[in-house]
C-alpha cells in the first residue's frame, strides 16, 4: 500500500517512517508531502491509501487539508500525527473526517494500535 | 503592554512533558536528568513556539549548539562523524519545542492554539522590544549537557515596533 505522509518536519517525517518500519508496517511505498497544499497535490498525484498528517504547518494546515479532501469527495483513509492532542482537536479531527489522532511523542506501539485497525480495512 | 498572569503549571510538568519527549526521540544518547548547573547564558541556541489563548505566552528549549546538533543527529540517526546540516538541526529543534509546547498546551484551560516553532541561534536574550516576563524555568541536563526549558508571557514571534 502506499502512505502519504505530511509535515513540515522532514526530522519529524524520517521519524514517521522509522515508527511505521519500527511498528512493523515496512514494505509500504511512502509518499512525502512538506504541507497540506503539497499534500493535496500529493493525493491527486499518488492517489494513497493512508495519509498521515500534522496539524500545525504553513500553507494550509492539516485540519485544512483534511477539510479539502473531504469536501472535494475524496475519502482517503486519514489520521493527524500532532503535538496537540487535546479532546477538542480529536473532536475537530473526527467530525472532519479523520480516522485517528496520534499524539506526539509516539511510540511503535502507539502506531501499531492505531493504525492496525485501519491498515486492516485498506 | 499587559503581561499574562502565569499559566497554572508545575515545574514538575514540563519536565514530565519533555522527559517524554526525550525518552520517545533522544534516549539513545542518553536519560533527562535535572541539571547540577544551569545553561550558561552566553552559548546557547532558543527554540520557541507561541500559545494564543486565555493565556498567551512562549515555550522555549534552549541548549548549546553542540548539543543541538548531537539533537538532531540523534533523531535522524545520523552516523558520528557524517555532517549534521544547520537545516536539519532547526528542523529538529523546532519538532522538540513543537512537542514539548504541543504538549504544555493540553495542560492548559481548552481553546488555546500553538503557532509553529521558531529556532534562534545565540545570543539568548529574546529580541529589543519584546515585553515577556518568565513564569517557569527548568534547568535539566541529557547526558551530562545542560537543556533549559522556559514558559513565559509575550510573544517573540510578534514585531513590537519601537519607539
Amino acid at each position: 500500500m502506499k502512505i502519504l505522509i505530511v509535515d513540515d518536519s522532514r526530522v519529524m517525517r524520517q521519524i514517521v517512517i522509522r515508527t511505521l518500519r519500527q511498528a512493523g508496517m515496512d514494505g509500504h511505498d511512502v509518499v512525502e508531502a512538506e504541507n497540506g497544499r503539497q499534500g493535496l497535490d500529493a493525493v491527486a498525484e499518488h492517489a494513497p491509501d493512508l495519509i498521515l498528517s500534522d496539524w500545525n504547518m504553513p500553507e494550509l494546515t492539516g485540519i485544512e487539508f483534511l477539510h479539502a479532501l473531504r469536501g472535494s469527495g475524496d475519502e482517503t483513509p486519514f489520521g493527524f500525527v500532532t503535538s496537540e492532542g487535546t479532546p477538542e482537536m480529536v473532536t475537530r479531527a473526527q467530525q472532519g473526517g479523520a480516522l485517528f489522532v496520534i499524539t506526539k511523542p509516539f511510540t511503535a506501539e502507539s502506531f501499531r494500535e492505531q493504525l492496525d485497525a485501519v491498515l486492516g480495512a485498506v | 503592554m499587559t503581561i499574562a498572569p502565569a499559566p497554572e503549571l508545575e515545574l514538575e510538568d514540563i519536565r514530565v512533558v519533555t522527559n517524554d519527549v526525550w525518552t520517545s526521540f533522544l534516549a539513545t544518547y542518553g536519560p533527562l536528568e535535572w541539571a547540577a548547573e544551569p545553561l550558561d547564558e552566553h552559548e546557547v541556541v532558543r527554540a520557541s513556539v507561541a500559545i494564543h489563548g486565555d493565556w498567551c505566552g512562549t515555550v522555549s528549549l534552549e541548549m548549546t549548539p553542540a548539543t543541538a546538533e548531537t539533537a538532531a543527529r540523534t533523531m535522524l540517526h545520523i552516523e558520528d562523524g557524517a555532517v549534521v546540516e544547520d537545516v536539519d538541526v532547526t528542523d529538529a529543534l523546532g519538532e522538540l519545542v513543537n512537542m514539548i509546547g504541543g504538549n504544555i498546551k493540553s495542560l492548559l484551560p481548552s481553546g488555546s492554539t500553538l503557532g509553529l516553532p521558531m529556532v534562534i541561534p545565540a545570543p539568548v536574550l529574546p529580541p529589543t522590544g519584546v515585553e515577556h516576563t518568565e513564569h517557569y524555568r527548568v534547568e535539566l541536563a541529557w547526558a551530562g549537557t545542560p537543556i533549559r526549558i522556559r514558559v513565559w508571557s509575550g510573544d517573540e514571534s510578534k514585531d513590537i515596533p519601537q519607539p
